[in-house]
């Protein structure tokens, strides 16, 4: 395998927040073309800081990340560009509330990739067939139910054609009944090939959409296997002590 | 609090304020003052007496809907508009002799100082908010030099009074470029309320959760979409009342002005007093005036807000 064939590439990546809180303590993961990687750990194991280090929401202290070939490490226009090759989706939604959901999912081609109007509408409406609520697009977010409004999340995210999508526990802020309804639009996109890095406590879909599952523990990684070897690991007692916990 | 208790204590308010209205009338009453309310309409509207006269020699044909008609000495027939004729028909005018005149109703000075309030109000205005968005940025800005720059005007402006600031702006940076008073003025007046609009700005753009600007950034937006169809949008809806308390203190702190001979609303106040002897009824109906301008821009305020929030539900 070549450095071509991976989507993500990092190295020994390091980060301490201004507060002395070290979140990542050596985070060295690939993630080849297609590939659904879904992380799992504690609450603050770092999985949220390491996911925002992906698209530079976070910087990094020392390490390299490199994301479908660029170093993240850019500037300006090129790093405009990689973040809107970037789909990432959020625990909280994030939809601008002051935007209709037709108006959150257009932006992004019109402001961004400069695409015509039109076209952006109709991209728009494709996807929100794809995500089940086609009847909403004149809607605003307040109007929406949470997992209404993360499938929107979804969307917009979907409409800048993103060659990778990141999420966030982005079922864990929705109530229990709304839970199966985002997931299932997310393994709609992975089943479509789309290579996902995925932070989750929701293990059925872990089980059925991953094709790894890494465990965080305090700022490292210290299992990435497939969803069977994980599941059934006996030496990893973190690992072992999380899963329990979760079940 | 029930109905009643309720409808009791708004009686007392009426009660309060006939009460102190009274006590005013009464104390003004031992100052032995002549109150003169009937000349001071005549501040604010006149009517003006606009002479015509006859272009020629000749006599006076007749009055008839509303028009004089004049005949001049080579048989030549002309007809004046004129609401009160002073000549009657067979009467002989030279040229230049007045046929009569119409009324029309012309602004008074206080209603021409009202104006000119208003517009150095609006147009400052216009350049605090420019300058507020401006600094507001700057000073959220991580650079220091753009921090620090902001943070030394907003401390400078918010740590001096008005009045000298317009001083300055007058006699100093007014001589050093040659400005003309009322561009000394204004400035001054815009740069002041600057340094509070970016403090308004700024509250509001802090006021916008962090998970906005993360979701514009992870769609690829840049510094200014960001700010352009993000942030601002939605901080502008939050701060309106504070703007619009902000600007209602621009129109009264505008008053400030008539000190560098600048002809406002409180200027020709000052004016009117100076050669009549009504101090109390001219300062009374100038600041009545303040009042209706304030008033106005927050009811105008207050429906817009009300629009956009129906705009977003
Ligand atoms: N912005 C921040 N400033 C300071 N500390 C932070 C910040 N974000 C996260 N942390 C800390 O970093 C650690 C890792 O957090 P996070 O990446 O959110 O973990 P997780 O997503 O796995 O729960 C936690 O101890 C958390 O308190
Ligand atoms: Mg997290």
């Amino acid at each position: 395998m070549t450095d071509k064939d991976y989507v993500v590439k990092t190295v020994d990546v390091h980060k301490t927040y201004p507060n002395g809180i070290k979140a990542l303590n050596g985070v060295s993961l690939n993630v080849i073309y297609g590939e659904v990687l879904v992380i799992i750990g504690a609450s603050g194991s770092g999985k949220s800081t390491f996911l925002r280090t992906l698209n530079r929401l976070e910087e990094i202290d020392s390490g390299s990340i490199e994301v479908l070939g660029t170093d993240i490490n850019c500037k300006g226009s090129k790093l405009t560009k990689l973040r809107a090759e970037i789909g990432m989706v959020f625990q909280h939604f994030n939809l601008f509330p002051h935007l209709s959901v037709m108006e959150n999912i257009t932006i992004g081609q019109i402001k961004v990739k400069k695409i015509d109007k039109q076209t952006a509408i109709e991209t728009a409406n494709d996807l929100l067939k794809k995500v089940g609520i086609y009847d909403k697009a004149a809607a605003y977010p307040e109007q929406l139910s949470g997992g209404q409004q993360q499938r929107v999340a979804i969307a917009r995210a979907l409409a800048m054609k993103p060659k990778l999508m990141l999420f966030d526990e982005v079922t864990s802020a929705l109530d229990p009944e709304m839970v199966g309804e985002v997931l299932d639009v997310m393994e709609k996109v992975a089943k479509e090939g789309m290579t996902m890095v995925v932070v989750t406590h929701e293990m059925d879909f872990a089980k059925k959409a991953a094709d790894r599952i890494a465990f965080m523990d305090k700022g490292r990684i210290t299992e990435i296997a497939t969803p069977e070897e994980i599941l059934t690991n006996e030496n990893n007692s973190h690992l072992r002590q999380f899963l329990n916990k979760i079940h | 609090m029930n109905r009643y208790t309720k409808t009791g204590w708004n009686l007392a308010y009426v009660a309060v304020v006939i009460g102190i209205g009274y006590f005013i009338f009464i104390s003004s009453s031992k100052v032995n003052y002549i109150w003169r309310w009937k000349a001071i309409p005549s501040y604010i509207v006149y009517k003006s007496h606009d002479a015509v006269n006859s272009p020629f020699n000749g006599f006076v044909e007749g009055y008839k809907n509303g028009k004089l008609i004049v005949k001049s000495l080579n048989g030549k027939i002309k007809r004046f508009k004129i609401e009160k004729p002073e000549v009657k028909k067979g009467d002989v005018v030279d040229q230049g002799d007045e046929l009569g005149y119409n009324i029309s109703s012309k602004a008074g000075p206080l209603l021409v100082g009202l104006y000119t309030t208003l517009k150095i109000s609006v147009i400052a205005i216009f350049f605090a908010i420019i300058i507020g968005i401006i600094t507001g940025l700057m000073r959220i800005s991580k650079n220091p030099l753009l921090k620090n720059l902001a943070v030394t005007y907003i401390e400078l402006i918010r740590g001096t009074p008005l009045l000298v600031q317009i001083f300055i702006f007058y006699f100093f940076i007014g001589t050093v470029f040659n400005l003309d008073r009322a561009v000394s003025g204004i400035g001054a007046l815009a740069v002041f309320e600057g340094a509070y609009i970016a403090e308004i700005v700024r509250a509001g753009i802090q006021s916008i959760g962090k998970g906005q600007t993360e979701a514009a950034l992870s769609i690829g937006m840049n510094y200014f979409q960001l700010m352009r169809y993000i942030i601002m949008p939605q901080a502008i809806k939050r701060t309106m009342p504070a703007m619009a308390g902000q600007f209602i203190s621009l129109i009264k702190d505008s008053s400030l002005v008539s000190v560098i001979s600048i002809t406002d609303l409180t200027k020709a106040g000052r004016e009117i007093v100076t050669s009549t002897f009504s101090p109390f009824e001219i300062w009374f109906t100038v600041a009545a005036m303040y009042l209706a301008l304030t008033y106005s821009l927050s009811f105008l305020t207050q429906i817009l807000e009300r629009r956009m929030a129906k705009s977003d539900r």
